[in-house]
């Protein structure tokens, strides 16, 4: 679960106050039953040492003769000290002779006239005080009469129970105050972490704004604290991605620069080529074919060979021109219906002595012959598609050319497929093949020729009638493939 | 009577190969090695075809259409570009501009006999 950085604040805060609070309630709670069991205590020794005494000349003067008398005094006494809850006088051997309590409660003679209590047992001829026991406090005072002798000890019994009382009344104002404390400390956590989150959800919204591309966003945030420092931080590094992105931008405008210079390049070359290779074609050919005057068969042949080695020449500058024409320009159609049988034969016609030479048997599966698209452009497609499968098929082989409508996303598509037997293309070159200058390997162009354009030409046809050109390439068997959306009139 | 064919050109190779080629078929051929040469030529001449190149110094082929489209006496004339096959793709251009073809570079003497005789059969054919 997702839990937001403010309501964490918060919680955090809020343990923390109340953390605090509680232990001062506990503390003073734990002071409190210590200064009032100190006071019962005090009261308690000074009350004991003014009546023990009293107490005991008068047990020894009045107890059998005039007990009212004793008993006036025993109850003026028990006044004086609103803790006290009995008190006792016990001889030597333990047995009880007087407690308060039970004869005011109108019991003379107990059933069992010896004390129980182990404390007094223990002590009863010592000066001593047990403040052990739960909620009452024991003090025994040893009686010596006029002439010296320790007969009785007088026991006083003082009840703690106001340590409980004075304990429960702390407890439940601490409560109340916690309680109150309580929502204090949610209010102050709620308003500390606002003003930490406030911050935060600043910065945080202008690093949005700046990944959604606004890179002059400056935050303020003026604290004098950490925050600001983080504010610095973040403009700081808006700042530098600004600057970055600056001499990015400079770097590309500079890169497409040198592109289009380097296209224009290209295109100026060709261009200038074109002449020279004009004339000379003509003259080839023209001498070729007797014009000026009869050859033999070794002028001819040489001819021949000089005539062959111009067309290729042309093709490889005529790709150039071409390529950096549709990088300069793009690729401009005009569409025509015609006749892709017709282009397709009109191809191979011109590969037949290649063709004869390795053997190769052309299968030819038209289903469609008529094509609404760029005639140019689809010639050269075929082209180019036509002569790699012939230069990359092994002799004694089939090349297979089919033309199909294929339906994909309820669009028709008209589909051309080309497949040869031959070295084939490993799978991680299919794509790169159709960029330019791209051959699978270094050797090949000097193997097969060609300066690796004619697919990345293709490509740049196909893709601008909106369809796609691509290669499979299985156990020796390549197909390549294009299709374009089948257009109406 | 021979036919007049005016070829502008700024090279003189290609020049030469196209007179060569045209006159030993028969044709009278003129040579202009730009704009201005071919403009004079017009002026002295009754020229029944120009073969036109795009790329000449300072008037191309274009702004050369548009100044014999100007004039009456000029603007009947049928003009053939020779053109980069890849310019072919300015055809379109080419043929709005008053072209009645274009001719690819590099072209073959046959080739460029075929167009021309295409040219005048379909001009005598519509007697324009």
């Amino acid at each position: 679960m997702k839990m937001p950085f403010r309501t964490k604040l918060i919680g955090a805060l809020f343990i923390i106050i109340l953390t605090v609070f509680t232990g001062m309630g506990i503390y003073m709670t734990l002071y409190r039953i210590k200064e009032v069991r100190s006071e019962i205590v005090g009261n308690a020794r000074m009350f004991v040492t003014l009546t023990s005494d009293k107490i005991g000349d008068a047990f020894l003067r009045y107890f059998k003769t005039a007990f009212f008398k004793f008993r006036a005094i025993i109850l003026e006494q028990r006044g004086l000290n609103t803790d006290l809850e009995n008190i006792q006088i016990i001889d030597l051997t333990g047995r009880i002779q007087y407690d308060m309590a039970q004869y005011e409660k109108g019991i003379f003679f107990a059933e069992n006239p010896y004390s129980t209590d182990p404390f007094v047992l223990q002590n009863i001829k010592k000066m001593e005080m047990n403040i052990n026991a739960d909620d009452h406090l024991c003090i025994i005072v040893p009686y010596v009469d006029e002439y010296g002798v320790h007969n009785y000890s007088i026991v006083y019994h003082f009840s703690l129970k106001r340590i409980s009382k004075e304990v429960s009344n702390v407890v439940k104002g601490s409560i109340a105050m916690g309680l109150s404390m309580l929502l204090l400390s949610v209010v102050l956590a709620v308003i500390a972490s606002n003003r930490i989150t406030g911050h935060l959800a600043v910065v945080s919204k202008a690093a949005k704004e700046i990944a959604e591309g606004d890179f002059n966003k400056v935050i303020t945030i003026k604290t004098g604290d950490e925050f600001e420092d983080l504010a610095n931080a973040f403009n700081y590094m808006t700042e530098k991605i600004r600057e970055d992105i600056r001499e990015l931008n400079n770097l590309i405008k500079e890169l497409e620069r040198r592109d289009t210079q380097k296209t224009q390049f290209l295109a100026n070359i060709s261009h200038e080529l074109r002449t020279p290779l004009t004339v000379s074609i003509g003259y080839v050919d023209y001498l070729k074919k007797e014009k000026m005057g009869p050859l033999n068969e070794d002028q001819k042949h040489s001819l021949e060979i000089i005539s062959r080695n111009l067309e290729r020449l042309n093709k490889e500058i005529h790709s150039l021109l071409l390529v950096s024409r549709f990088t300069l320009e793009g690729v401009k159609l005009s569409y025509e219906i015609f006749d892709i049988s017709d282009a397709i034969e009109n191809i191979l016609n011109n590969f037949v002595p290649e063709m004869k030479l390795k053997r190769l048997v052309v299968k030819k599966d038209i289903r469609v012959r008529l094509v609404y698209a760029d005639k140019e452009g689809i010639n050269t497609v075929l082209e180019n598609l036509i002569s790699n499968g012939i230069k990359f098929s092994e002799p004694d082989t089939n090349l297979e050319i089919k033309t199909c409508i294929i339906n994909e996303n309820n669009q028709e598509y008209f589909q051309f497929k080309i497949s040869n037997h031959g070295i084939g293309i490993p799978e991680d070159q299919l794509e790169k093949i159709f960029e330019p200058f791209y051959q699978v390997d270094a050797t090949t162009s000097r193997r097969y020729g060609g300066i690796g354009l004619g697919l990345s030409i293709a490509r740049n046809i196909i893709e601008a009638h909106q369809g796609k050109i691509w290669a499979e390439s299985r156990g020796g068997v390549t197909c390549f493939y294009f299709k374009i959306p089948n257009r109406r009139v | 009577m021979n036919k007049n064919i005016l070829v502008i050109d700024d090279e003189e190779d290609i020049l030469e190969f196209v007179e060569r080629v045209l006159r030993d078929e028969g044709y009278n051929v003129f040579k202009a090695k730009d704009a201005k040469q071919g403009l004079a030529i017009l002026q002295s001449e009754k020229i029944d075809l120009i073969l036109l190149d795009i790329m000449l110094p300072e008037i191309d082929g274009w702004q050369f259409m548009q100044m014999l489209k100007s004039e009456e006496r000029l603007k009947k004339i049928p003009v053939a570009m020779l053109t980069a096959r890849v310019d072919a793709y300015d055809k379109i251009i080419g043929l709005k501009e008053g072209a009645v073809d274009y001719i690819c570079k590099p072209f073959t003497a046959d080739q460029l006999l075929k167009r021309i005789n295409d040219i005048f059969y379909y001009i005598e054919k519509n007697n324009l």
